[in-house]
């Protein structure tokens, strides 16, 4: 019996393209997986991606309550628009912002603060109840100008996230694809409607390729920042 | 490389090592899955579904030893899976599935093979399988399947008994 069954299984022919398939599989895990990185990498990547798309709302509106209450008038008005600013994430930004103004110096935290102002009115203009902005219904010239604030404030994000800047350490090129990356991030969680990192299987398939790709490049990214 | 080593390394995110390690089971995959699913292009998106998820819970494999019956393991329900998934889509339309789902390769296979195919259940297979192809034993086995001893003995008779009864019947006509 033993050998008579393992003979007729041997009937069964292996097709050419099976190697392949096994590859497809191992690289559809390791993209998902997120790289060589390890957990402890993806924890600080997490907090990281997080602070980076979710602290521009949170920390706006904690800005705006706390410091420039003339601009969008009322904490209850933006909370009507950002949602998912909590107490807990306005005290946690608050302090954050603190922070900035500490470390930061006057002269940049009045930078930083024009440049918060960019991102607030596009927040309240476009963004979803998560404060994610989907970028690509953005009017063309408003969304060159955003670009410009965010390749001008990622710093300060970093900064804020105990990570040296991502401008110093990055090439001109690979810092423009970074901030798409960031930009392609936000705009699947505003298309899903999520306010945290999603899982891939929450993902429409049309849209995964593109969001591991962004994910993919801001491991990257994350990682460079960890290490240097 | 030995298969420890291997193991170690892939647990840490190395993919190019994981296939290495994958590569040396991916025929015995695709022909357990082509004994439950009976046909080329499923038993392929079971081996990919099975590199996916191994390679993916790779790091929760605590002994390295046991790499190969817990790749068995993730087959048979990737295998079992798809089945269900079928049965929902085939009962809508059986005949047009049934005219396509057999293609040319598959009658080059022998009838005793089809007769096994088709003459047991999923769960008769699964410990046909594992008894005869990966030679394992009764205990093995209920462990591997997480079924009490007993039940995996009476199932193996069972299974065998048909396998008896359809020889005879083949010998009969033949």
């Amino acid at each position: 019996m033993d050998n008579q069954f393992k003979q007729e299984l041997t009937k069964i022919e292996i097709p050419v393209e099976l190697h392949e398939r096994s590859k497809l599989g191992i690289n559809k895990a390791k993209k998902e997986m997120g790289g060589r990185a390890t957990r402890f990498v993806k924890k600080r990547l997490a907090v990281a991606v997080i602070a980076a798309c979710l602290m521009v709302p949170t920390g706006a509106f904690a800005y705006q309550a706390l410091l420039a209450d003339d601009l969008y008038g009322s904490f209850d008005n933006l909370k009507k628009h950002v949602a998912s600013a909590t107490m807990e994430s306005y005290l946690l930004f608050d302090a954050k912002l603190n922070q900035a103004s500490g470390e930061l110096g006057q002269e940049q935290f009045e930078q930083f603060k024009d440049l918060l102002n960019v991102f607030t009115s596009a927040k309240l203009e476009y963004g979803d109840k998560n404060g994610n902005i989907d970028y690509s219904q953005i009017p063309a010239e408003r969304l060159e100008e955003i670009k410009i604030a965010m390749h001008e404030i990622q710093p300060y994000f970093d900064k804020l996230n105990g990570l040296p800047s991502s401008k110093d350490i990055l090439t001109k090129e690979e810092y423009d694809q970074y901030i798409k990356a960031l930009m392609t991030y936000e705009t699947t969680m505003a298309q899903i409607g999520v306010s945290s990192a999603p899982e891939i299987d929450m993902i429409p398939a049309e849209l995964q390729e593109e969001f591991i790709e962004a994910q993919e490049y801001l491991n990257y990214v994350n990682e460079k920042q960890i290490e240097y | 490389m030995k298969l420890e080593s291997l193991v170690k390394k892939a647990q840490k995110g190395n993919d190019k090592a994981y296939l290495m390690l994958f590569q040396q089971f991916e025929e015995d995959i695709y022909r357990m899955a082509y004994v439950y699913v009976k046909n080329k292009d499923d038993a392929l998106d079971i081996v990919q579904e099975v590199a996916y998820q191994s390679f993916k819970k790779i790091s929760t494999l605590k002994n390295p030893e046991y790499f190969k019956t817990w790749l068995m393991k993730i087959t048979i329900n990737s295998a079992l899976n798809l089945i269900n998934k079928n049965k929902k889509v085939i009962q809508l339309n059986p005949s047009f599935e049934v005219l396509n789902g057999k293609e040319d390769e598959d009658i080059a296979l022998s009838l005793s093979l089809y007769e096994l195919m088709d003459t047991l259940q999923e769960d008769e297979k699964s410990i046909i399988l594992l008894k005869y192809y990966d030679d394992r034993t009764i205990k093995e086995i209920s462990e591997i399947l997480d079924i009490p001893l007993g039940t995996a003995k009476s199932v193996l008779y069972r299974a065998l008994d048909k396998l008896r009864q359809n020889l005879k019947e083949v010998e009969n006509y033949g």
